[in-house]
């Protein structure tokens, strides 16, 4: 349990689908626990802006009105998350984007041949690249689940596997 | 009424997939205490209805390290069966298949791993038995996926099935023990939207059990 629990205390944790969003330079936002889905952060390092989107699906069906929480997808999370980054204060120009996640956790079944992961992480990259955001870095795939931090104070974004140290992104 | 309609199944079709789904856990848990050749109890067993993003919680939160065996559901219908386990327990698994003293076992390499597949062939296969005697409906288990992970990355992939047509999750979740506690751990049986479809279809007989 101690792993995931915040490291410091102002921190948001976007679940499954959400959407979290801070200028407050001592908050920390997390996605814990993250298999195939795709922690979206993104960073305006001038305004102090940062913002994660815990994406779970790659698009919605064909333009079909999403069904429960649009923010779940690739294509409507990451273009609601970058309006509430400019509500926030960030300017579109400045944001510099990094992504994590979209691992393989299971080697069968649906949940292996869907390779959801893999689209999700396919989905990300076509998502940011038509709204022209940069990607900086990039930890996605393999077999292992991850926890992923922003610290918008700095920017620095950190990386935990189960056993493995914790890395900057 | 309102909770009903909000899921778009109503109190008699869910009585009988609690009965068709309670008869299964019974029947898995049964195998499973076969197999270690220890008596194991269900202590809690609900059918739970729960905010996608709050499943987590089912587990001790998302970030919870625990190891998990993955059991997907094919043929009628689909689904997604998940053995859940504290570390330790699971170690202590390995060395009661492997007839290991107590503590021998301290992580989880090939062997290992494939002695924890077994109890997920065995659950699993015993599960889907019993759902389809109930039911006449053919359904397999496929190879199953040993993780030592996080409850949320454990769970997300199925998760990602389940969103693709509700933003709840039906779970029949089973808690189980050795009377001594060295055993304890978590069955969940998490159904797509088409697998409830297809079993509460099937005209058999139902018991009427209280909405929770």
């Amino acid at each position: 349990m101690a792993v995931g629990a915040p490291a410091q205390d102002k921190s948001l944790v976007a679940n499954l689908g959400e959407i979290k969003v801070s200028s407050d330079p001592e908050m920390t936002l997390s996605c814990l626990g993250v298999g195939s889905c795709v922690a979206v952060c993104i960073y305006d390092s001038k305004a102090g802006v940062g913002g994660m989107a815990h994406v779970v699906l790659p698009f919605s069906d064909n333009g079909v009105r999403a069904r429960g929480n649009g923010t779940k997808y690739a294509n409507i999370a990451i273009p609601e998350l970058l309006q509430q980054m400019r509500d926030a204060g960030a300017v579109r120009s400045r944001l510099v984007a990094k992504i994590s996640g979209g691992a393989q956790m299971f080697k069968a079944g649906a949940g292996a041949t869907m390779e959801t992961g893999k689209r999700n992480v396919e989905a990300v990259k076509k998502v940011l690249a038509d709204e022209a955001i940069k990607i900086s870095g990039e930890d996605t795939g393999g077999t292992k689940g991850r926890t992923v931090r922003i610290h918008v104070g700095s920017g620095k974004i950190t990386i935990k596997t189960v056993g493995g140290p914790e890395n900057e992104l | 009424m309102d909770q009903e309609q909000k899921s778009g199944i109503y109190e008699v079709e869910l009585a009988r997939w609690t009965e068709l789904v309670g008869e299964g856990t019974h029947n898995a848990v049964a195998g499973f205490s076969e197999m270690v050749g220890v008596q194991i109890r269900i202590t809690a067993l609900d059918l739970t209805v729960v905010p996608v993003e709050k499943a987590p919680d089912m587990l001790g939160g998302a970030a919870n390290e625990v190891v998990a065996i993955y059991v997907g559901i094919e043929g009628g219908a689909t689904g997604h069966i998940l053995l859940v386990y504290p570390i330790n327990v699971a170690l202590g698994l390995v060395d009661m298949m492997m007839g290991e003293e107590p503590g021998n076992t301290q992580e989880l390499g090939e062997m290992e791993e494939s002695a924890l597949q077994e109890i997920g062939n065995v659950t699993g296969s015993f599960f889907l038995n019993s759902m389809a005697d109930n039911t006449g409906i053919r359904l397999m288990p496929t190879p199953p996926t040993v993780m030592m992970d996080m409850a949320g990355s454990i769970l997300d992939t199925a998760l990602a099935e389940i969103m693709m047509n509700r933003d709840e999750l039906f779970a029949m979740e089973t808690v189980f023990s050795t009377d001594d506690l060295n055993i304890t751990g978590t069955l969940l049986i998490l159904p797509t939207a088409d697998f409830m479809d297809v079993m509460i279809q099937q005209k058999q007989s139902y018991a009427r059990v209280k909405w929770q």
